[in-house]
């Protein structure tokens, strides 16, 4: 999923301090999984704004909708009768999602509450942790299902640099050398030949560095 | 600053029925309290916390079961963890944490409940009501 | 001879080489780099200069390298893969060998989390080794990384990194292999200190044959005091024995411990040179600099090798790009 983390409310009632009436928007996917932007945080922030505005003696007036999903145009068409009252939308969605909302009300100002950190998944019920870092050209088969893209701080391909150390990255000891999961998972498997061989530098063309990129499947097309 | 007006603050209490509730209904009436009896400390959300708030409550109380004695097992640890996260949003918004409190109490502790009703309204009284208060 | 490199004149006569490192300023005069360079070179056969080391912004190793031809010393730039992208790589590769620079010793980098920018944004879009295949084959096959060709090609004595004390301690011979295989034709160790350590790894390195295939300069840093071995202690990826750290500490007076610092320095050099396979030694004297001489001539490697031409002149002709 998309992982997300709030902004706090001090940014957040900076971007719509000069707004009255606003719609904060939830989504029902990734954001509602990690916590973020679902129906219970679109509530918390709401109340938050109001009593912040309140006390600054700036009453605000707060509609709240959740949606199934903010990156689908046929969901954030559900917005348009609550958008109609009001002069701005806080997105609670990740990037995608705000962009979404901002695209078909082009008239409205949107903002975003929250910041998109990475595609990751559920440690642990509170922990969220980074696994795939959007390459577009996949290689864990390469790597014993361990993405060194993602969880190397360097992004090597070719081993691990000489700042791993007892299993931990130079750079914090809360972080997991990518290349020591590498190497001890292809071990277990019999694999390690998989670490001799030279890996060619990375097409990054694919990657974010060549501009938006869309994936096109016209069998499914309308 | 000249005299301070007088000032009553409102309490709203979420008692658990195993508990905070049975203490409370012994202890009998205290002028500043409002009391929300609920199944399990653990049922109340932070939205409620934080409606409680814009609905004119100075201070907010949540009793729940001592650490073993949660009949759901992990109702209060969670509740308490819940005040703490209610505390660093009131911070954020500019009002003073302190507004809210977690208790463990037990059903038979009518004295004790009284007390921290007491002493959580002195505290507010000292406090003031939340500035721009959004419903009287 | 692959390339014009005095480094690699007196590794492939045999003789056990001798480079030091020069850390550039973090300001913009090459008074510093110049002074250094012109005690050094009599006593080293190449001097590093280093890529923004730890992450912290200094005048460049290419610029700094040019001070260093200047001054007659045979310079040896490190490349790291963090600040740069590989057209801006190859580019200054093309660039460096104009200017007359002849070894490059190919890094990954410290993560910039380590240095004055940590908000930057690191590139990687190659890492070391193949960094070391980039540059074997700009130089063998003058071809780009892209594979368009080019008519001079910057023929770069190669150099890159190992590390006998980072984990996983198995792979770290792996690694070397691999950066033998892309074409390293010399490296350069991560600091000596706890030697033995150092020579079970280079027992890997010959059970593989890689000691034939590459030149291995043993890594050495000469301190000062106790405070920097227990410093480095914990830096990742080095390796201090505690002895050590009660032989300096038993020393009395900053003068007395510096005598010792180089004596252990010198002691080290001595017991790397009984190892099979090491070829010199890369002594690493940041912000002491000054102290180099006295270590090359303590452990008996002075004078250097100079019984043979300098380099000859670059074989680019005016109009031949």
């Amino acid at each position: 999923m998309i992982v997300a983390e709030r902004k706090h409310l001090k940014e957040i009632q900076g971007l719509v301090s000069d707004q009255d009436r606003i719609l904060i928007v939830g989504c029902q996917e990734c954001v509602t999984v990690c916590m973020a932007g679902g129906e219970r945080e679109v509530g918390i922030l709401a109340s938050s704004l109001r009593l912040a505005r309140s006390r600054e003696g700036k009453p605000v007036e707060i509609l709240e909708q959740t949606i199934h999903r903010q990156c689908d145009f046929e969901f954030v068409d559900e917005l348009k009768d609550k958008v109609e009252g009001v002069d701005c939308i806080i997105s609670m969605a990740c990037g995608v999602g705000v962009q979404f909302v901002a695209e078909r009300y082009v008239d409205r100002w949107v903002v975003p509450a929250l910041n998109t950190k990475f595609a990751g998944g559920t440690k642990e019920i509170g922990l969220w942790e980074e696994r795939c870092g959007l390459c577009g050209e996949c290689i864990l088969y390469l790597t014993g299902g361990v993405c060194p893209i993602a969880r190397c701080s360097k992004s090597l391909l070719n081993g691990p640099c000489g700042g791993s150390q007892k299993g931990k990255c130079e750079v914090s000891e809360d972080i997991d050398c990518g290349w020591q999961l590498i190497y001890d998972r292809l071990q277990e498997k019999g694999r390690l030949d998989l670490l001799f061989e030279f890996q060619p530098p990375k097409d990054w063309s694919v990657a974010r560095d060549g501009g938006p990129r869309k994936v096109v499947r016209e069998d499914v097309m309308l | 600053m000249g005299a301070v007006p007088k000032f009553d603050p409102n309490l709203v209490v979420f008692a658990c029925s195993h508990s905070g509730a049975p203490a409370a209904r012994t202890a009998g009436e205290v002028p500043e309290v409002h009391l929300i009896e609920v199944p399990c400390s653990g049922k109340v959300d932070v939205i409620h916390l934080l409606k409680a708030f814009e609905d004119g409550a100075d201070g907010v109380l949540v009793l729940g079961c001592f650490k073993e004695a949660c009949r759901y097992l992990e109702g209060n640890l969670r509740a308490a963890k819940r005040v703490g996260y209610v505390r660093s949003v009131l911070e954020e918004v500019g009002i003073e944490p302190e507004r809210v409190q977690f208790q463990h109490l037990a059903p038979d502790m009518a004295q004790r409940f009284r007390e921290l009703a007491l002493q959580l309204a002195g505290k507010i009284r000292a406090m003031g009501p939340i500035p721009g208060k959004v419903k009287a | 001879m692959k390339t014009e490199s005095r480094l690699e004149r007196v590794l492939a006569g045999g003789h056990f080489a001798v480079t030091a490192e020069i850390g550039p300023p973090k300001s913009a005069s090459a008074k510093g780099i110049r002074k250094h360079a012109s005690v050094l070179k009599d006593y080293c056969d190449g001097l590093n200069l280093t890529d923004n080391q730890t992450a912290i912004v200094r005048l460049s190793s290419i610029a700094a390298a040019v001070h260093v031809l200047d001054e007659g010393g045979e310079p040896v730039i490190q490349m790291t893969c963090r600040d740069r992208n590989r057209i801006a790589m190859q580019s200054d590769i093309l660039g460096a060998y104009s200017l007359g620079i002849r070894n490059i010793l190919c890094l990954s980098g410290d993560h910039q989390s380590f240095g004055n920018h940590p908000t930057s944004k690191n590139v990687y879009d190659l890492d070391s080794v193949q960094l070391v295949r980039m540059v074997k084959e700009m130089r063998d096959e003058k071809k780009f990384l892209s594979g368009d060709t080019m008519k001079t090609e910057p023929r770069m004595f190669v150099g890159a990194a190992a590390n006998p004390f980072g984990d996983p301690f198995e792979f770290r011979v792996v690694r070397l292999a691999k950066k033998v295989e892309a074409g390293a034709d010399f490296i350069q160790t991560q600091a000596i200190f706890d030697v033995e350590k150092f020579a079970r790894w280079m027992e890997m390195v010959r059970d593989r044959g890689l000691h034939k295939q590459v030149y291995i300069l043993g890594g050495v840093i000469p301190v000062k005091s106790e405070k920097a071995l227990q410093y480095m202690q914990t830096v990742p990826g080095m390796a201090i024995p505690d002895e050590l750290i009660k032989r300096m500490s038993a020393v009395k007076g900053k003068e007395a411990k510096q005598e010792e610092g180089v004596k252990i320095c010198v002691e080290i050099i001595e017991q790397l040179k009984q190892v099979e396979g090491v070829c010199g030694v890369h002594i690493m004297a940041v912000m002491w600099e000054r102290i180099v001489p006295e270590i090359v001539q303590g452990a008996g490697l002075f004078p250097r090798p100079r019984d043979f031409e300098p380099a000859e002149p670059e074989a680019a002709q005016a109009g031949d790009d």
